[in-house]
């Protein structure tokens, strides 16, 4: 020990006499200029470095770059140079450090990005090469190019086997990502989301049912997208599995923008767009509300009409209003970021501001969202091989939003079921001033508290405060110590805080609770995470080099949530608790420990072929009483068969292959708690329609078990289960990576399958059984699909540059196993699930919508005594459908599959252009099949305003001429015409009749997602007058054409957005958008 | 030297961190669910499932039948669906189903009993047995044949069979007499200020279950005939003796979870966004009772204000006491049973006595002066049973047996006949195997073998 001391005193004197020694020596000024081999056009923030000094710089817009080596670290020694760009092939050059030296370098292009370093999670890297999994990054261009401010959207169309839907164009909704189909049952399914090393939280919070209420964000939302370097997506189990049971889903890893050694650089960039809703609803304006062809007339104040357009024709001249058109104005967004990045050998630094402001298509001002978030980046050598770094960022992110979906109070509920000839303007009575709507046209003095039967839109937008308000707080400590060249630790100490503030307001007069109410929101979410790695690396022989890492995870996350329903408003305003007369809070609050080891082999053998291979242990505090430990394994293989074959120079018709191969598993905790059967408290006894009794009345505090009745709180385990396994994937993936042509045409291919088994979910029981489900390891599915990515560049010259990328996908996903179920609905999961459109995984299926059909041939179904297949539909097409003797068609009772929300395939084609200084690039972005349910027009049918209602009263045959059922038809009744009227759009062609499958559309689109022309100004003017190096400017269009068979809205939407697994729902969703975005950026 | 800095560093490092492993993954917050409780009292429970009593008896299922038995009539979405016998499908009335089973409702009251029995409150087993056969009881009038002996036991019985609907009326007087036994004994505490509706009294009680045998006799009598009538007669005289001892549900109306259902969903300032979609409106009943001049009309219904859904203000308030099993009801039943075992006299009396009850007004009626009717027809008598029933669940049983009122189906969508039972629930099918497909499911129940024409 005595001698130990010694030592370090020792240590500690002769570091400290360094620079003494040092000082005698001249600063070292390397410049050069870092240009293409191809075209010789030079490269802009290329990174330069003295290797073992860390000295770095970036080249400029014109490629020169000037390094600085300190007096005190050049003493005459040789160094190597080394030039990297992403996209380029490094080159190294051995300088001698004295006097002032100039080094150039000419870069191959490197489009597979060989031999770059990709994070692989827990503080793992690799090189691309070595890579035995398919792993998609998404780099910064692509991501700031998107102008999305939620870094999910950003990712749409990116990459293949990535589907990402946006729940609506409202600022602040979220975005649903899916990695490769559905993998498990329960919650909201998405992917573990970490930044720089940390997890982070990606839930969506929100105060109320997600079916009406706000939108709200998926946290990852709060990310500055301009501050993301590239976002990395393992989508695979086999690339997942160090993440063991968190991993279910994917995992998305998100690398923050660092700051490099030299000059600092500063960026301000400024993006200004204009959005306007980008498809309508089509709605009828020739008829006017009542019954019958009768008009309903209001005859006195305070008197109710009729919610249906089925009146009489509207007089010529009478004015109409278009109820869709008078809600939307042009929304915009400004997003403006400052950054200023640089260091020296020591210290580097990224430091940046962003301020996000989005005024949305709603007119009024209450369709808004504003982020603010600030972020530095820094890191610094405390001494030799050590490095200690540290990244903070802070958000405050503000959302006022506008009620939706199915809410009698939601904007489009409303406004969708007007009536044509009724002014929606103004909505408060002239006389009154209480709200005035065209069930309710004339308020009487003093009934401010009486519901309207359907809200006035404007009275929704200007009424209802609706507001959320998080502050949120992330970053992570990391120390790096580089022990010896064999030996590397890495730690990692991270945590992630928000504070969500929200509050749902319903004015009084508001249809769905006309005393008025409020819900408050406050939820607290803290997770702390703990990541320990070593890494012993070494070479063997030139032949055979390896490397071991060990690590140890631990995570903390802690959640508590306080939501109090205020009721009855007191005065009009203000809407805050004490203004209400009654309240009824719910708490929650949760505690969740992970405890994970984990080690990681791999060996690199005669440059040629690559292993890894991964074991992780993953004990959770969720599975209560059972085993709570499991183990994950992983493997794979990457064979780089051009080397094998002797072809390292990349060049050539068949220019690079690597053949990958790889197996593992990852798995899925049970959710927290829900092996606890558990009493009541609080709850309460409805029918679904929103009447329901409290347990508690008259001050009685009553209990009971929980058994998922309608009304409880939604996922609620029920029967409890201590027996529970982890859930688990397990996936096989294989693939390649080719070149062509010199590596101009590149080709990436996999092929997956895997296997989700023991899957956690609350498994249907008989009612009889006294609880509705019990938690089980009681599915399984499977998924299995394809991936391809091409990416062609026909020309790089110098001034002029083209390049093509094609993306494709396609999943299958197969139910086979439910524990003697024969469907799982999602409501009994996770909520979000809607009446007639059912969201249910099914056996032998895959997860799609239930719902009812009418009668159709091939099905074995009776009329009456008759079986149908046995006589009238012999011969008869598969599915034909059956017209009953009346002509009309005729309800099945059966509750069957109706729809697949998921897409067939997804494709997207990238193309970019450069001509000097002007870059052209578009993204064109395809989803093949996905049905989505338009409850919207089945609803707008019964109310008689839809569009398609104008044919009242006409006579048509169904199988021949009715133009909104088509197929063929057959039975006693095929070929009888009918008169289509009131009768048939309120009862069995109605959205709220019991057959819903004529409502499910095919959601297949193409979208123009991305297109922008941009250009560089970096002449001499440029610095000379206003003392910048480069200004950006950029004209983008985002969403600016939909291509779509669908009838509402854009089909790209989601009635829960990503709160929920059920995806497929239009009920009055609000409407997306396409924007113009203009973008400056002056670098300096 | 160096080696031993970095082994310090690592260890420490190491230490730091394992030092937080010792019950990292178990106890407190980690394993209990710290947000609900585990245990309650009985009469905590028995709170709960007189919540649930409640909404059983007056949501879902008393909308349909007041809709089917056209009390009501229903004019958009779903509950115009509902009134055309459209969308009522297996997976319409889970719930409803459900309700008597779980949570509120059997599964809590065979907790009340065993903790009762455990302490020898007698009292609170009496009553708990007398919701749970009644509860149970209503789902047998609707579904028929359904679990009972296996059910709420799902550890033993995983998929319960169907007991025969004969079966189940007999466990739930068996039920019903134990009730009347428990409570005899006079032994215990009970529900006491937790029942909002007879504060434990066991002579209400004692009364209620015996209406509740007389009513769940005559649900046997289109089968079991003269013997059944003679059961329900032996009961009813035991049965509720006054207004006073009414089964009237008393709703606080505080907020909205504390009022009645009829008026959460058919108020315009109800909770449910429903208002205009059920309406007492030109209704058969409304329709009936005008023609009958009968004066109650204006006690039921105010055609022609939209503000209440066409019900009149009396009962369309939060706070209306709905009447679940009444002294009228027991009455009524008496009149029947005395017509249908050869005491017309006797039924003509009782028949009378009901009517007389409504000069003197209750909490869920005004006071109203009704003629005596002459002479005792099993019509006069059922006719009366439905106009005064409104709203209950009874009366489509009534229906079922009698036929009384003539209602004519509002379209042939069912074969011309008002639908006699529901489906079983989805759920319950496809969990248990002992539940038949729709297509194999009887039309009818076994107590109802005949449809109305």
């Amino acid at each position: 020990m005595g001698r130990s001391v010694r030592s370090v005193m020792a240590f500690v004197c002769a570091m400290l006499a360094l620079p003494a020694l040092a000082a005698a020596q001249e600063a070292v000024t390397i410049t050069g200029t870092v240009t293409s081999i191809e075209g010789n056009a030079p490269l802009n923030s290329a990174s330069v470095t003295v290797e073992g000094l860390n000295v770095v710089a970036l080249t400029r817009e014109d490629g020169r770059y000037t390094l600085v080596v300190p007096a005190a670290r050049a003493h005459g020694q040789t160094a190597t140079i080394t030039a990297r760009l992403i996209g380029y092939q490094a080159k190294s050059a051995t300088v001698v450090l004295r006097g002032n030296l100039t080094q150039d370098f000419a870069l191959a292009s490197n489009p597979l990005r060989l031999g770059e370093v990709v994070v692989t999670g827990l503080g793992l890297t690799s090189s691309v090469e070595k890579l035995g999994t398919a792993v998609s990054t998404v780099d910064s261009t692509l991501i700031t190019k998107s102008h999305e401010s939620n870094v999910v959207e950003a990712l749409a169309g990116k990459t293949p086997g990535v589907a990402v839907t946006g729940q609506s164009g409202d600022p602040g909704s979220s975005s649903y990502i899916r990695i490769r189909g559905i993998k498990s049952l329960s919650g909201d399914a998405q992917p573990l989301f970490v930044v720089d090393g940390v997890p982070i939280d990606n839930s969506t919070m929100s105060a109320e049912s997600q079916l009406g209420g706000v939108v709200a964000p998926n946290r990852a939302a709060d990310i500055n997208p301009n501050d993301i370097e590239d976002v990395t997506i393992l989508k695979g189990a086999a690339a997942a599995a160090v993440y063991g049971a968190r991993a279910a889903d994917g995992v998305v890893l998100i690398t923050t923008k660092s700051g490099h050694a030299g000059g600092t650089h500063y960026n301000l960039s400024t993006n200004y767009s204009w959005d306007k809703v980008n498809k309508k609803i089509p709605l009828q304006t020739d008829f006017g509300q009542g019954l019958g062809g009768v008009d309903a007339v209001c005859t006195h104040p305070g008197c109710r009409l009729t919610s249906s357009s089925w009146g009489a024709p509207i007089a010529p001249g009478t004015p109409v209003y278009n109820h869709f058109d008078e809600l939307f104005d042009t929304g915009h967004t400004s997003d403006n970021v400052l950054s200023a990045s640089g260091g020296n050998e020591k210290t580097v630094f990224y430091l940046s501001a962003g301020y996000t402001d989005q005024r949305g298509v709603i007119v009024g001002p209450n369709d808004a969202y504003k982020r603010q978030t600030v972020r530095l980046k820094a890191s610094h050598h405390l001494f030799d091989r050590f490095t200690v770094g540290g990244n903070f960022s802070y958000v405050d992110a503000r959302g006022q939003f506008i009620q939706k979906g199915s809410n009698v109070s939601g904007l489009m509920l409303g406004a969708m079921r007007t009536t044509p000839a009724f002014n929606n303007e103004p909505y408060l009575d002239s006389v009154t001033k209480t709200q005035r709507s065209y069930r309710y046209p004339q308020p009487i003095l003093f009934d401010n508290t009486l519901g309207r039967g359907y809200d006035n839109p404007f009275f929704v937008i200007f009424q209802d405060p609706n507001t959320g308000e998080t502050n949120r707080a992330y970053g992570n400590i990391n120390l790096n110590y580089d022990a010896t060249d064999w030996l590397k630790i890495e730690y990692t100490l991270g945590a992630d805080y928000y504070n969500n503030q929200l509050l749902d307001a319903l004015a009084q007069s508001s249809s769905t609770f006309p005393a008025g109410q409020i819900f408050r929101t406050d939820g607290n979410n803290l997770q702390v995470d703990h990541n320990l790695t070593a890494t012993l690396s070494h070479t063997f022989s030139p032949s055979f080099s390896g490397t071991f890492t060990l690590g140890q995870n631990l995570n903390s996350r802690r959640f508590r949530e306080t939501d109090v329903n205020g009721q009855t408003l007191v005065a009009a305003t203000p809407f805050n608790l004490q203004n209400t007369t009654s309240w009824i809070p719910t708490e929650f609050k949760s505690l969740v420990h992970s405890e994970s080891y984990f080690g990681q082999a791999t060996a690199d053998l005669f440059n040629q072929l690559y292993l890894t291979a991964a074991l992780r242990n993953d004990g959770f505090s969720t599975f209560g009483n059972s085993n709570p430990r499991a183990w994950y394994p992983k493997a794979s293989v990457a064979w780089s068969f051009t080397n094998a074959l002797g072809k390292t120079d990349q060049k050539g018709l068949f220019s690079y292959g690597k053949l990958r191969a790889s197996y593992g598993e990852t798995g899925k905790e049970p959710g927290v708690y829900s092996t606890n059967t558990v009493l009541v408290p609080g709850g309460f006894f409805g029918t679904g329609f929103g009447d329901a009794l409290n347990a508690t009345q008259q001050g009685n505090g009553g209990l009971y078990s929980n058994s998922a009745l309608g009304g409880l709180s939604a996922g609620s385990g029920a029967l409890g289960n201590t027996n529970i396994k982890p859930e688990r994937e397990k996936e096989f993936e294989g693939g390649a990576d080719l070149g062509f042509f010199d590596q101009k045409v590149d080709l990436a291919l996999t092929y997956y399958r895997s296997n989700s088994v023991d899957i956690i979910l609350p498994v249907p029981i008989p009612l009889t059984s006294g609880y509705s489900n019990q938690l089980q390891n009681g599915g399984k599915l499977r998924n299995t699909g394809y991936e391809m990515s091409l990416n062609i560049r026909p020309i790089t010259r110098p001034n002029f540059s083209w390049d093509v990328g094609v993306n494709w996908s396609r999943n299958n996903t197969q139910v086979l196993f439910l524990n003697g179920a024969t469907f799982v609905e999602n409501a009994a999961q996770a909520g979000g699930t809607f009446a007639g459109a059912v969201g249910a995984a099914t056996l032998g299926s895959d997860i799609g919508l239930r719902g009812e059909d009418f009668v159709r041939c091939n099905r074995g179904l009776f009329v009456g005594a008759d079986s149908i297949d046995a006589d009238v539909c012999k011969g008869a097409p598969k599915n034909a459908l059956y017209i009953g003797p009346d002509g009309f068609p005729v309800e099945d009772p059966t509750d069957r599959v109706i729809a697949d929300p998921d897409p067939h395939w997804l494709g997207s084609i990238r193309t970019g252009f450069r001509v000097r200084k002007f870059q052209f690039s578009a993204l064109i972005d395809h989803k093949e099949g996905g049905q989505v349910w338009n409850g919207t027009r089945g609803a707008l049918y019964n109310f008689g305003t839809h569009k398609d209602t104008d044919v009242r009263g006409q006579s048509f045959t169904f199988g021949k001429d009715y133009p909104f059922l088509s197929g063929p038809v057959v039975g006693p009744g095929a070929g009888t015409p009918v008169v289509i009227d009131e009768d048939w759009f309120q009862g069995l062609g109605s959205g709220f009749g019991p057959v819903s499958s004529q409502f499910m559309e095919d959601g297949t689109y193409t979208k123009l997602r991305e297109i922008s022309v941009a250009y560089t100004f970096d002449g001499k003017w440029v610095s000379n007058l206003i003392g910048l190096s480069s200004i950006d400017l950029r004209l983008a269009g985002r969403n600016l054409k939909t291509w779509t068979k669908y009838k509402g809205i854009d089909p790209e939407t989601n009635l829960t957005g990503a709160q929920f697994q059920t995806q497929g729902i239009d009920y009055f969703n609000n409407p997306q958008t396409r924007s113009f975005v203009l973008s400056i950026g002056l670098n300096r | 030297m160096k080696k031993q800095l970095k082994g310090a560093i690592c260890a420490a490092v190491l230490t730091v961190a394992a030092a937080g492993c010792n019950n990292f993954l178990k106890g407190g917050d980690l394993t209990t669910d710290p947000n609900n409780p585990l245990n309650a009292s009985p009469k905590q429970f028995f709170g709960s499932v007189q919540s649930n009593l409640w909404q059983q008896q007056s949501g879902d299922l008393a909308r349909l039948t007041s809709l089917w038995m056209q009390q009501t009539v229903g004019v958009a979405r779903q509950m115009l669906n509902e009134y055309q016998y459209n969308g009522v499908v297996e997976g319409s009335f889970d719930a409803e189903f459900a309700r008597a089973y779980q949570g509120g409702g059997r599964l809590d009251l065979l907790k009340i009993d065993s903790i009762s029995s455990q302490f020898g409150d007698s009292l609170m087993l009496g009553v708990s047995k007398i919701v749970e056969a009644w509860m149970i009881g209503t789902d047998a009038d609707i579904w028929g044949d359904i679990p009972f002996s296996q059910a709420d036991s799902f550890s033993v019985y995983p998929q319960p069979v169907l007991d025969p609907q004969q079966t189940v009326y007999t466990d739930v007087q068996n039920m019903l007499s134990e009730g009347i036994a428990d409570l005899a004994t006079g032994v215990g505490i009970g529900p006491e200020e937790f029942d909002l509706v007879y504060g434990g009294d066991p002579t209400k009680w004692t009364e209620l279950a015996h209406t509740l045998k007389a009513r769940f006799f005559l649900h046997t009598a289109e089968q079991l005939g003269t013997p059944a009538y003679q059961s329900a007669l032996t009961e009813a005289n035991l049965g509720i003796s006054s207004n006073d001892n009414d089964y009237i549900a008393n709703f606080s109306g505080s907020q909205a979870l504390e009022s009645n259902p009829w008026w959460q969903f058919v108020d315009p300032n109800g909770p449910t966004g429903r208002s205009g979609d059920l309406v007492g409106g030109p209704s058969f009943l409304s329709g009936l009772m005008t023609s009958l001049g009968d004066p109650r009309r204006t006690d039921y219904f105010d055609i022609g204000n939209e503000n209440t859904g066409d019900f009149s203000a009396f009962r369309d308030s939060p706070t209306y006491p709905q009447p679940f099993v009444t002294y009228n009801e027991n009455l009524l039943i008496k009149a029947e049973a005395q017509f249908q075992t050869g005491n017309p006299g006797g039924a003509l009396t009782s028949l009378n006595t009901e009517r007389a009850a409504w000069g003197t007004a209750t909490p869920w009626h005004n006071a109203f002066t009704l003629a005596p009717i002459g002479s005792a027809t099993l019509n006069a008598i059922m006719t009366e049973k439905y106009i005064v029933l409104f709203q209950n669940i009874e009366t489509w049983n009534d229906y079922k047996r009698t036929c009384i009122p003539n209602l004519t189906p509002v379209n042939n969508s069912q074969g011309g006949v008002i639908p006699g039972r529901l489906l079983y629930p989805l759920q319950e099918r496809q969990t248990n195997p002992n539940i038949p497909l729709p297509s194999q499911q009887p039309a009818r129940n076994w107590n109802d073998p005949n449809a109305c024409t």
